[in-house]
């Protein structure tokens, strides 16, 4: 018998609207609103042996109280798999049913689902950390997101893997894994071509991926005062590669020390499996101007060229490590007092 | 700021200061067909107008082509 | 734009041979010809007509005496090491046979091709190479079906870390069972390994050349035993409108040339330097007219996938019965800078609408910045009104939570996926293995340590024989979980 906590807010539990909002975690044997529905649908198959109920208020404000008590009950418990909500399109109350799942699969490895509405933030925050169920928008929808919400928690708490999200039903978690098809790629991309031209139903394999925006910083005041570094991932190393940097699919960085006025040549060589390198092999300022830089510093067009190379090496890179490399140079670069990058991209 | 010939890159994943390159993205600074002595002066000349880039405010994902740079 | 539901417009009228068997043979016997009676007159369709004749193999044995007997393949060993240490250039070659299924992986492979032969000999298989450059796709073909040769070196060239970063030998194993089975090239054909040792010291100009030319001449020599024989199957090719009523499709294929020793062939000409994409007739790929001489193991396509091009095969397989297959573009990718990526994408859209396309389904050889030339292509034909369905290798880490591509046009909106190049795969011990005794991937889960591949290790997409186009053909494909 799979054993089911349910978590609903105040509203959900039967205890009043925005007014109990700030209501202190708590929780009764046995299902309770939308639970008895959930139950409905289990038959002998799961029961939802606790029902954990909390004011919205209480769980954003005091997010670590909620926690620490929300786990203590699972702890004792032990259940076999979460439900929370659905929430609709209730923002804290998503955020609280999402929070909570998290908490659960990261102390307990507890799976569990939630329903969201289309536009709770809960979504964004917290799909990669349970299973959503896309919901209605509102409460006079909470017939249809029954089935879907226990359907899923039953696999889960049987110890069943989802399949993928879009035969499952449930919100694209962002994360995309190799399926073997048997179908060539051929055959799959011969059918698409030919739904498209006949007007038929198709659907892309690969939506289209929007990417985050960063707030730009401010303009330097004056270039005359600033201290300029450079930054790289066309792989420029010195000679014998010191530190391993890899030709592909590379997952390190490194700052060398520059001296003189140019990069030597035949002092550094080149790491990057996506372009032709022999001439920045030759003349390495092609791909590092240091030799510009150091004049601008005497022309006093800049303050102080930096007097370390930031190498990187971006062929058949991940984007994420890549943020994560320019993350920790950003960091590396500001303690080093440096005002402004170029970086160099190929 | 990101020096680079191919900027649609740049410009998908949100670089703020895309600066294009007058040369192959195989050498962005580089300008292998000149002359040495003139390869050097070109490089100075691309490195300081790009670098008087930083100086202008933006406000989001702006790409500089050459003709920006020395209009 | 193409109307969904709506007749295709009429195809424009091209012209018959008047000898199928020979192409353009009313080029000479037609000039005399007035216009009202030159086949250029008449309402019917030009095909390059091309009869290609299976001989199925069901087994390969080394024998004294080459033959071919009820399935079973016999090889002059002697004769076909004669034939490649007639290159100075190449010290040693001795055959090993590996059968599909068996615990066998196959190391330092340089490149693979089908036997193929024109038995008619006015023009050959992989012109220019051999013989002239004359024009194939036509006539008739005899291939070896469910062979192919192999050809590996004792000792690779420019490893990586040693070639200009674009221009090095990747390492990309074949295995012949296991979880890698469904992960590389010619993984379901019985292989001939041409296992050769190259002289010391050569320039890898010479060990290109040489390794090439051994390949082919084998190719050549060993497809030799069909000739006078009769095959166990044929098949026709017609390229064009066979039917006004049903939709054109195109097969547009991007391949990479960029310069010595990561370049693909077309009539033995190199196709980086001054390269503009072109039509080529799907059948001139069945006789050799592409040949890869790009070793970049993970990411390319090996000649015998060129010859058995699988988009070709799947579009004539619905030839004139749900589409059309009006036709090919060859394009190359990673060109220099944008201006020229935009100018090639263009070219591919105007070429495609004189074939008369109303969708094309796209491959892509190449990663990383060939996908920008391959965006490029995609937009200028969604933008001249031509569907375009792409099929592209997805990024995205070992987790398959990072990026999947890095560049993504707004205009690709019917993308197939080939499957995450980035996952990790359990490979098992193999009992048997050809090519050499110790192998080097420089990706980072296993950077530059040599080990022997008789070992069990961790594998992604990248180390296996055209890796990333594998995982396509054998239809593995991302689903988001």
């Amino acid at each position: 018998m799979i054993k089911v906590i349910h978590y609903m807010n105040q509203f959900g539990a039967g205890f009043g609207s925005e007014d109990k909002a700030d209501m202190a975690l708590g929780s009764f044997d046995g299902p309770k609103g939308a639970g008895i529905a959930f139950q409905g649908f289990f038959g002998d198959r799961a029961v939802i042996v606790k029902t954990i109920y909390a004011g919205d208020n209480y769980a954003n404000e005091f997010k670590e109280d909620f926690l620490n008590e929300a786990m203590e009950i699972i702890r004792a418990v032990k259940p076999d798999v979460l439900l929370a909500g659905p929430a609709f399109n209730s923002g804290r109350y998503g955020l609280a049913c999402g929070s909570l799942l998290k908490r659960a699969k990261e102390e307990f490895g507890v799976p569990g689902v939630a329903g969201f509405g289309p536009d709770n933030p809960g979504i964004a925050e917290y799909k990669k950390d349970c299973y959503g169920i896309l919901t209605g928008a509102a409460a006079n929808s909470m017939r249809q997101a029954i089935a879907p919400m226990a359907g899923l928690a039953l696999k889960l708490g049987g110890g069943e893997t989802p399949g993928p999200a879009r035969q499952e039903g449930y919100i694209p978690r962002g994360i995309r894994l190799n399926v073997y098809t048997g179908k060539s790629s051929a055959v799959r991309a011969t059918e698409m071509a030919l739904a498209r031209v006949a007007g038929q139903k198709w659907e892309t394999e690969l939506p289209r991926v929007v990417y985050d925006k960063v707030a730009p910083p401010a303009p330097l005041a004056d270039l005359s005062k600033a201290t300029i570094a450079l930054v790289s991932e066309g792989g420029v190393v010195p000679l014998g590669n010191p530190d391993h940097m890899e030709t592909n699919n590379s997952t390190k960085w490194r700052p060398y020390a520059l001296s003189g006025d140019e990069l030597t040549p035949g002092a550094f060589e080149v790491r990057h499996g996506g372009y032709l390198t022999q001439d920045v092999t030759k003349c390495p300022d092609r791909m590092v101007p240091y030799d510009a830089l150091r004049t601008l510093e005497k022309q006093g067009i800049i303050g102080k060229a930096h007097p370390e190379m930031l190498s990187a090496s971006g062929s058949m890179a991940n984007l994420s490590t890549m943020q994560r490399l320019g993350r920790e140079m950003g960091i590396y670069l500001k303690q080093k007092a440096v005002d402004a990058v170029l970086l160099t991209a190929t | 700021m990101c020096v680079t010939a191919l900027y649609n890159v740049a410009v998908q994943i949100g670089t703020n200061r895309i600066v294009m390159s007058g040369s192959k993205f195989h050498y962005p600074m580089g300008r292998p067909d000149l002359p040495p002595e003139d390869e050097k002066e070109w490089r100075l000349r691309q490195t300081r107008a790009t670098l008087a880039i930083l100086e202008k405010p933006v406000e989001g994902v702006t790409v500089f082509t050459q003709q920006d740079l020395f209009p | 734009m193409t109307t969904p539901g709506r007749r295709p417009p009429t195809p424009l009228r091209l012209l018959r041979a008047a000898h199928p068997d020979k192409l353009h043979a009313w080029h000479g016997s037609c000039s005399h010809l007035t216009y009202l009676e030159h086949p250029l007159n008449k309402e019917e369709m030009i095909v390059m007509n091309l009869t290609m004749a299976s001989y199925h193999v069901i087994r390969v044995e080394e024998a004294g005496k080459a033959g071919l007997e009820k399935g079973v393949l016999y090889l002059n060993t002697k004769d076909l090491q004669g034939l490649v240490l007639s290159d100075d250039r190449i010290t040693d070659m001795h055959l090993e046979i590996a059968y599909p299924g068996e615990e066998t992986r196959i190391v330092h492979i340089l490149d693979a091709m089908e036997p193929r032969i024109k038995p008619e000999q006015q023009a050959r298989c992989f012109p220019g190479f051999l013989g002239l450059p004359t024009t194939v796709g036509a006539g008739r073909t005899n291939r070896l079906a469910g062979t192919a040769v192999i050809a590996t070196a004792a000792t690779v060239l420019l490893p990586s870390g040693q070639g200009t970063g674009v221009q090095e030998f990747n390492e990309g194993v074949i295995d012949m069972s296991g979880p890698g089975q469904s992960r590389c090239a010619c993984s379901d054909t019985i292989n001939i390994c041409l296992c050769m040792t190259f002289r010391e010291n050569l320039s890898t100009l010479d060990f290109d050349e040489a390794a090439r030319m051994a390949l082919i001449k084998v190719s050549d020599r060993i497809a030799e035993v069909t000739l006078d024989r009769q095959p166990d199957e044929e098949t026709v090719y017609k390229t064009g409108v066979i039917d006004p009523d049903l939709p054109n499709v195109a097969y547009i294929n991007q391949v990479q040339s960029q310069g010595h020793i990561c370049r693909t062939f077309l009539y033995a000409m190199p196709m980086e330097g001054f390269f503009t994409p072109t039509i080529l007739d799907p059948t001139e790929l069945f006789d050799g007219a592409v040949v890869s001489g790009n070793y970049r193991n993970h990411l390319r396509t090996c000649t015998w996938l060129q010859q058995n091009n699988p988009y070709v095969l799947e579009l004539f397989r619905r030839h004139g019965k749900e589409c059309n297959f009006v036709g090919q573009v060859v394009s190359r990718g990673h060109y220099d800078d944008l201006g020229t990526k935009i100018r090639s994408g263009n070219f591919v859209a105007k070429l495609a609408a004189h074939l008369k396309a109303h969708a094309a389904v796209l491959s892509l050889e190449g990663t990383g910045n060939s996908n920008v030339d391959y965006m490029a292509t995609v937009k200028a034909l969604e933008n001249s009104g031509i569907v375009a369905v792409p099929v592209v290798h997805e990024f995205g880490g070992p987790g398959g939570d990072e990026e999947p591509l890095f560049d993504f046009a707004e205009e690709a909106v019917s993308v197939v996926s080939g499957g995450g190049i980035d996952r990790r795969i359990e490979l098992p011990p193999m009992k048997r293995v050809i090519g050499g005794d110790s192998i080097r991937f420089t990706n980072s889960t296993s950077y530059n340590k040599s080990f022997d591949p008789h070992q069990p290790y961790t594998a992604i997409a990248h180390f296996f024989f055209c890796g990333f186009r594998s995982l396509q053909n054998h239809g593995w494909r991302c689903e988001e979980y």
